[in-house]
């Protein structure tokens, strides 16, 4: 996919946990994972402000994009 | 509750569909013969009991297929990989019933009806099969939205 998600490196930046950010962002460790694991199809605005918010960043902080050939 | 009912009430309509079709294989030449009798068909007997026990067959597969796609959608596994080749095995099971029925209205003109309905049947299912296609991507679309 296009769309690099690198949640794990803001994670790390921010020394925060799959579960404790899962209970701060208020969804589910497994939804947290497919994210993660750039299983994702689709982000809610709503899970990327919380998210953001959480991790004190900009959305392009989480979301990357690369042009594929 | 409701939609619990209509599932149970579907599995019972199949096995009575089961034990219909098991009867109807049993006395189909007593009945074939009655009816030949009846209207002087007397020298398409073997060709009719030859149809009908080919339609009988894919019937007694169709059932079969019927009852493992209502058990998945008991189980709620409603928008699956699974369901879609059932619905795929239905609509073909329908054409050849209708290609069954067509080639059959060459000796007895009665047969084309079959075929009408079970080639619209086939159709029928095909669009079905595409719609649980689509839903699927939907549903995988849902379940992958964070």
């Amino acid at each position: 996919m296009a769309i690099i998600v690198n949640l794990d490196v803001m994670m790390a930046k921010r020394k925060i946990s799959v579960k404790e950010l899962s209970e701060k962002v208020g969804i589910t460790q497994a939804n947290l994972s497919i994210l993660k694991t750039g299983k994702a199809k689709a982000i809610r605005f709503s899970t990327l402000e919380v998210l953001c918010e959480v991790l004190d960043c900009q959305p392009s902080d989480i979301l990357e994009y690369v042009k594929e050939d | 509750m409701k939609k619990y009912n209509s599932i149970v009430v579907t599995k019972y309509l199949i096995m009575l569909s089961q034990f219909v079709l098991f009867l109807f294989t049993i006395f189909l030449y007593p009945i074939l013969k009655f009816y030949i009798n009846l209207r002087g068909y007397n020298n398409i007997t073997i060709n009719l009991l030859f149809s009908f026990y080919l339609c009988i067959l894919i019937g007694f597969y169709i059932l079969i297929i019927l009852m493992k796609l209502i058990k998945n959608i008991e189980n709620k596994n409603v928008f699956t990989k699974e369901n879609i080749k059932y619905l795929r095995y239905l609509s073909w099971a329908s054409f050849i019933i209708s290609i069954i029925c067509f080639i059959s209205s060459f000796y007895f003109y009665l047969w084309i009806f079959g075929f009408f309905v079970s080639f619209f049947m086939g159709m029928i299912l095909r669009v079905i099969k595409n719609v649980f296609e689509q839903a699927i991507i939907i549903k995988e679309e849902n379940d992958f939205t964070v």
